[in-house]
């Protein structure tokens, strides 16, 4: 996609430390026949205050369930999140609402997640409204300058949301975001309803935004080369599980886990084929295999070319391979993802 | 049409302007609402419109024709029909409005809990309305006037009652839609009540096709009223509605069927002027409609 987006300098923000921490969480999901899709199924991760955790993987992955848990839109089946040190699941509702504002979420379809019988500005004064601060005129006067910070033209808060563009839209759900000041962002596959001519300023705004307010992100998206451009970590999902964790650059330059170099084969590239890479596509056969069932030890043994019988047998562990790169693969080593064989 | 709402912001007009050009552009509803106001205005001002009182007799004068003296004609005990139908059109409307707003009363609340909270509240809920639905309207009618006595107000409150269910069926059904949507998640996100997420964002995205059924229920009810007056759950003498003028002419309809004309005609231009001004409303009130 060719965006050029400056990463935030994490010297300034308290590097390191833990914004949201999660520890082998688990979401299911029962289905009307008695079921249960294991969504996630055992994930755990911490985003560090001021970076950009990407998390990528095809649909069915568990990255947007990952995502809308990480808010509290959905309950841990198992497993525990941790805001900051406090954990979610042992906080009273009342201290809940007052920390939970700090972490907030933009949707993928800005269209779905505005009221349609709402003004923009009725959207936008919503948030400071519920949490009772400020007067009507404070709360009002937040909302035009948080439409302005976003781009937006103050005459918009008169209109309705149908009555924009998605860009436009986009840009106001990230503004109502701010007007509450969070700390973290969950950014679930925001560009992927917009038109490709405005992707590039939407996310630059959030790396505009990230810069100015410290913020930290986490970035789903199944675009692989969205989440290398903005992310300073990128957890890579399969079935429920992460298969690879590790800094940006040595995720997308030199994966570990057979599953990342598949993903990062098929990303096109803009040559013409006798001045590309000698790297071969590399196919993978069938479809992600149905949560409900998932394969025995490795999951993502079914379509992996270097697949053996320990696979089936042994789920792989999670093992640090490079400085703060860890993989799910019995047979990767710190040079890269095992042969086929 | 389009050029006004593109040169003006919407909200930033006054107000009467926007009614104006609502009305512009809307004849059908304007056309509904005065007629409807023009119901409203009879039944209030009756006293001093009506020639006559309501009860007044003429007994050598019965079944009579229209003339000077009596516009729309007598009825079988030489009453002044068109005293009567003005007279009338207040206990009408105040039982149309009585049955459907009960109806509303118990039915939203009702359908917006067991859509949105689902479970086992929706189950039993869902459970009552099947339940009352499986009578047949009537009979429930009459065993509520039954039970609280017979009168206009009680038949209508039972009216109401076989409303509710309709009605709280309707609702749950939107409910379920619209607590799917994304904005409820984001208003989750941002701390919001159970009860403000439901006023807020479920109710008035819910609530659209509840007003369309509504003003049908108002015609609907404007029937049911004329059906329990009929058979004599209703109104009662010397008071006067249409429905139990339809009621009495129904009586002598091998003798003079005229006389079902004029209360029948009410009942139905009523009906169809609500029936029209729930479509404008069903419009006016989603604002995707405003400007294509």
């Amino acid at each position: 996609m060719g965006v050029q987006v400056a990463k935030p300098d994490l010297s300034t923000a308290a590097a390191g430390e833990a914004v949201v921490t999660v520890e082998d969480l688990r979401i299911h999901f029962a289905t009307r026949d008695g079921q249960t899709v294991k969504a996630v199924d055992g994930v755990s991760f911490a985003i560090r205050a001021g970076e950009t955790f990407g998390i990528i993987g095809e649909s069915g992955s568990g990255k947007t369930t990952v995502g809308r848990a990480l808010v509290g839109l959905l309950r841990p089946s198992g497993g525990r999140i941790l805001y900051g040190d406090r954990d979610v699941g042992s906080l009273s509702t009342r201290e809940y609402r007052r920390l939970r504002r700090d972490y907030q979420i933009i949707f993928q379809d800005p269209h779905a997640a505005l009221n349609p019988r709402m003004t923009i500005l009725s959207s936008m004064v919503e948030p400071l409204e519920i949490l009772g601060e400020g007067t009507a005129d404070s709360r009002r006067r937040i909302a035009l300058e948080a439409l302005e910070r976003a781009g937006l033209a103050p005459e918009i808060a008169a209109r309705y949301p149908h009555e924009l563009s998605g860009g436009q839209k986009q840009r106001v759900n990230i503004a109502r975001a701010l007007t509450l000041r969070p700390k973290f962002i969950v950014c679930d596959e925001v560009v992927a309803a917009l038109d490709v001519s405005i992707r590039g300023d939407i996310l630059n705004l959030f790396a505009e935004l990230q810069r100015e307010l410290g913020l930290t992100y986490a970035f789903i998206t199944h675009d692989i080369s969205v989440v290398a451009h903005i992310s300073d970590r990128v957890g890579v999902m399969y079935l429920g599980r992460l298969a690879e964790l590790g800094p940006a650059e040595a995720v997308t330059e030199r994966p570990l886990h057979p599953y990342t170099q598949a993903l990062l084969s098929a990303e096109p590239i803009p040559l013409p084929s006798d001045l590309r890479n000698k790297n071969k596509r590399i196919r993978l056969s069938g479809e992600i295999p149905s949560p409900v069932s998932p394969p025995s030890g490795c999951r993502f043994r079914t379509r992996c070319p270097a697949a053996t019988e320990r696979c089936a047998q042994q789920a792989p562990e999670w093992r640090e391979l490079a400085p703060d790169h860890w993989v799910a693969c019995h047979f990767a080593t710190p040079d890269g993802p095992p042969t086929a064989a | 049409m389009s050029s006004n709402t593109l040169t003006l912001a919407p909200g930033h007009e006054p107000v009467y302007l926007r009614i104006l050009g609502w009305m512009r552009r809307d004849l059908r509803g304007t056309a509904s609402l005065l007629v409807l106001l023009a119901m409203v205005a009879a039944a209030v001002l009756a006293p001093w419109i009506a020639p006559y009182a309501p009860a007044d007799q003429d007994l050598a004068n019965t079944l009579a024709p229209p003339s000077a003296e009596h516009w729309l004609g007598t009825d079988d005990l030489g009453r002044d029909v068109f005293s009567r139908l003005v007279h009338g059109a207040s206990m009408s409307i105040y039982a149309a409005f009585l049955a459907v707003g009960i109806g509303l009363l118990v039915g939203v609340p009702f359908g917006l809990l067991a859509g949105f909270l689902g479970g086992w509240v929706d189950e039993v809920i869902s459970r009552c309305i099947d339940a009352l639905l499986s009578f047949p309207a009537i009979v429930l009618a009459v065993a509520v006037t039954g039970a609280m006595g017979i009168g206009l107000t009680n038949a209508m409150i039972a009216v109401g009652l076989v409303f509710a269910p309709q009605l709280a069926r309707l609702v749950r059904a939107r409910t379920l839609v619209v607590r799917r949507e994304l904005y409820v998640d984001a208003a989750r996100c941002f701390g919001a009540s159970t009860g403000r997420i439901l006023v807020r964002h479920v109710l008035p995205n819910a609530i659209q096709p509840v007003i369309v059924q509504a003003t049908l229920l108002l015609a609907v009810a404007l029937l049911a009223e004329a059906s329990l007056s009929f058979l004599g759950l209703g109104i009662q003498p010397p008071d006067v509605s249409w429905g139990a003028m339809l009621a009495r002419a129904y009586l002598y309809m091998e003798i003079a069927p005229e006389q079902m004309y004029a209360p029948g005609l009410m009942i139905m231009i009523t009906a169809l002027a609500f029936n029209a001004l729930g479509e404008s409303l069903r419009v006016a009130l989603d604002p995707t409609m405003k400007s294509r």
